[in-house]
């Protein structure tokens, strides 16, 4: 019997090995799928014309963070024709490589977000986070009157954009120097206007699409 | 021999009060939110009482106030009997219990108000998660320095549980929340985009996998033999289940991003993966359901029982529709609609709460030094309200979603979108109601347990509790490794 | 993606899959029998010595 003690039997008498032996059975699957991805994108140029978020921007996006938008909104129209018709051209990852974190969101109590930059009118969506139901009278989403009245801090912006610039993003100096200019006098309501006007817009900017978003074969049809 | 040792029951007892206050707590936000979706004019335009600043208190206030406190209770519970031995590290068993209440309260006071990363069921702010690792490194100390010195040689089942929980979490927690910090309030993560992504879903389906399932499985292992009052199935079984859940799990997070930018083949495996996975999830229902073969008799008498029996339906039913939503046709129906909250919740209000409602309600008189639960028609009253509350709230959730998913893919004839998005919205805002009503049962019922456990804890409130002694076990001849010294 | 990566993967799975079929043979060994059915009675100890 004192052979039969050793091997796997071991791993259920001391507390030790059985820590590690768990240790190394969860790692396997998060190193697997995780280490590849986190390798090409730190290999991948990003596209000429996928720039940072300017310090307007980006404030807004940081409301938009903050208030929690991604629990009702997606920001990642999948490759499915119901969906393309609906929201406009599928989301490529290129997209959201300066989302930190990322607002793909996992529900839609409202309409995906990711392309809604230019489809309403700024005073449209100032009402509407306002108050909802002035545009839309069924609507269940809140209102966020208090946007209009908190005024932007300067200073603050300059604190983030240097810590984005510390872990990649590339900000100039002119970028920064810039920045609190860009935010004087703004309210955050303002800020996630011009942040929300600017989803999906990126891309096409220049008229010139990745050669992956122009590959009809890329979309799944429709059951 | 006799000894003199005691288990240590009074962290236990912190723990089962915590775990009932937070329940409340956690759900009547979750009652609130709710009511929210019907009617929006409840938001009352105040920003820390608006839906989103106040959803993640809700699934916050559940699964780690909630469930943690019920499973570092039953967990401390647990791992002292099963290994005939007293708690080790008393001092910072204790401060687990503080240090977690800390880390929770903080949690819920500042993600109202903004202070938030945003990153789903992991919203708290760096400090806060700094707090979070401190005390998760601690309990692991506490659990395993208490295993090191237990007297019985073989480490039971529901321990290898707890000690995946533990290790995995504490994993999961800090890969998840590197951040560089901008200020106390505020942080950006150093992940971006496809990758934040990425690992935000392994983090978000291995919290379910090793927070809401191997954590509660562990709970499953102990309660359900001793509440049935059989031995467990089968054994060897359960070793099989454990090596295979744990391996597998980690790998099926991707497929909560299929037919997004993410890359194909992560979501291939992802998918693959959760469909492996149904295996041990059935093997873990299978072994538990069927230990009260023999015993099921005890459904008529014993309500604490039938909470277990039915959150082990619900294990086996929701695991069987997450692999299935994790099928590429299926998930692009059921994606982003509230399919996924009926999914969520058949998990948590039907698994893990009834697990962890019924270990409560065979753990609490134990620990409180009575012979049984005050009320018993309390715990009828509550089984039937968290039931009927479980049944409202998931069909019509699943109602909603299959709605919401076919009204959104719904074309005429020339290929264009019938319905505009509102539609959608109004279909389903008479399941919202119900949803709500749902909801507003199961508080209820948690209302009705709190007000049975203050009654069943007199004795304890006056101090009155004769501590349970540490058996000890006969020494066995050949014991590899030897066996612990019974004189401590 | 590297290629390589995939190898990798496919070894992984083939020695989880290979290490999951040992478990499964070493767990159904007949010796292990009447340790098991010991253990599956630990959760009872604390019910009968309360009864």
């Amino acid at each position: 019997m004192a052979s039969g003690y050793r091997y796997f039997e071991t791993v259920e008498k001391h507390a030790g090995l059985l820590g590690i032996g768990i240790a190394i059975m969860v790692s396997l699957g998060g190193l697997a799928e995780i280490t590849p991805l986190f390798i090409r994108a730190q290999q991948m140029a990003p596209p000429a014309n996928v720039k940072p978020y300017d310090a307007l921007r980006l404030a807004g996006k940081d409301i938009y963070v903050r208030e929690g938008c991604y629990l009702c909104h997606s920001q990642m129209i999948r490759a499915l024709v119901a969906e393309t018709e609906r929201y406009g051209h599928y989301s490529v990852a290129e997209e959201s490589m300066y989302d930190r974190p990322h607002q793909w969101g996992s529900k839609r109590t409202g309409p995906d977000l990711a392309r809604v930059g230019g489809k309403y009118s700024d005073d449209w969506q100032r009402q509407h986070l306002i108050n909802p139901r002035k545009t839309e009278l069924e609507s269940n989403m809140p209102g966020y009157p208090w946007l209009a009245k908190e005024a932007l801090d300067p200073s603050d912006i300059l604190a983030r954009m240097r810590t984005l610039r510390r872990l990649g993003d590339p900000y100039t100096d002119a970028d920064l120097a810039a920045a609190p200019a860009a935010l004087e006098g703004k309210t955050a309501l303002d800020a996630l206007v011009a942040y929300l006007q600017g989803l999906g817009t990126t891309l096409s900017a220049n008229g010139t699409l990745p050669d992956a978003m122009l590959d009809p074969s890329a979309l799944e049809p429709a059951p | 021999m006799q000894t003199t040792e005691t288990y240590n029951d009074y962290i236990v007892r912190l723990f089962l009060l915590a775990a009932a206050v937070w329940g409340i707590v956690g759900m009547s936000i979750g009652v609130l939110v709710a009511a929210q979706m019907a009617w929006p004019a409840l938001n009352f335009d105040i920003s820390w009482l608006t839906f989103s600043r106040l959803r993640p208190n809700h699934t916050f206030g559940v699964i780690f106030a909630f469930g943690g406190s019920a499973l570092m209770g039953t967990c401390y519970y647990v791992v002292q009997r099963t290994g005939h031995t007293r708690l080790a590290l008393p001092r910072l068993a204790n401060f687990t219990f503080w240090g977690w209440q800390l880390a929770c309260f903080l949690a819920m006071a500042t993600m109202p108000f903004g202070i938030t990363q945003s990153k789903e069921y992991a919203e708290p702010e760096w400090p806060i998660d700094i707090l979070i690792a401190v005390v998760w490194v601690s309990f692991g100390a506490v659990f395993f320095a208490t295993l090191a010195r237990r007297r019985i040689r073989h480490i039971y089942v529901a321990n290898w549980y707890y000690g995946a929980f533990i290790i995995a979490v504490a994993l999961l927690h800090i890969v998840n929340n590197l951040v560089l910090p901008v200020s106390l309030t505020k942080s950006y993560p150093i992940y971006s985009g496809v990758v934040d992504a990425m690992v935000q879903w392994w983090y978000g389906h291995n919290a379910v996998a090793f927070f809401l399932t191997a954590g509660f499985l562990g709970m499953m292992y102990y309660f359900v033999p001793r509440q049935a009052e059989q031995p467990l199935w089968s054994y060897r079984f359960s070793i099989v289940n454990f090596w295979a859940l744990i391996s597998v799990y980690m790998w099926a997070g991707s497929h909560h991003l299929i037919y997004t930018a993410l890359p194909d083949w992560v979501q291939s495996v992802g998918t693959v993966f959760s469909l492996v996975l149904l295996m041990p999830s059935w093997g873990s229902a299978a072994n538990g359901l069927l230990t009260f073969n023999g015993s099921w008799h005890k459904l008529r008498t014993d309500p604490a029982a039938k909470f277990m029996v039915i959150s082990l339906v619900f294990y086996g039913a929701s695991t069987f529709e997450g692999s299935m939503m994790a099928v590429k046709s299926v998930n692009e129906l059921s994606h982003y609609t509230d399919w996924t909250i009926a999914h969520v919740h058949s998990g948590s209000i039907g698994w893990v709460a009834m697990i962890t409602i019924g270990s409560l309600y065979a753990m609490a008189p134990r620990a409180l030094g009575q012979p049984q639960m005050y009320s018993r028609n309390g715990m009828e009253l509550h089984f039937w309200l968290h039931v009927i509350g479980l049944l409202l709230y998931v069909i019509a959730m699943w109602a909603a979603g299959v709605t919401e998913g076919v009204m959104w893919r719904a074309t005429d004839a020339n290929g264009a979108l019938i319905y505009p998005f509102i539609n959608s919205l109004l279909a389903v805002k008479p399941l919202y109601v119900i949803r709500f009503g749902g909801g507003l049962m199961i508080v209820a019922g948690m209302v009705v347990m709190a007000w049975n456990l203050w009654h069943t804890a007199a004795d304890a409130r006056k101090n009155l509790i004769t501590p349970i002694p540490v058996p000890i076990p006969e020494p066995e001849a050949q014991q590899m490794p030897p066996p612990l010294s019974a004189a401590r | 993606m590297n290629p390589l990566w995939g190898h990798l993967i496919g070894i992984i799975t083939l020695i989880s899959m290979l290490s999951f079929i040992g478990v499964w043979i070493w767990v159904w060994d007949r010796r292990h029998l009447p340790k098991y059915d010991a253990l599956a009675r630990l959760p009872l100890q604390d019910q009968e010595e309360h009864a």
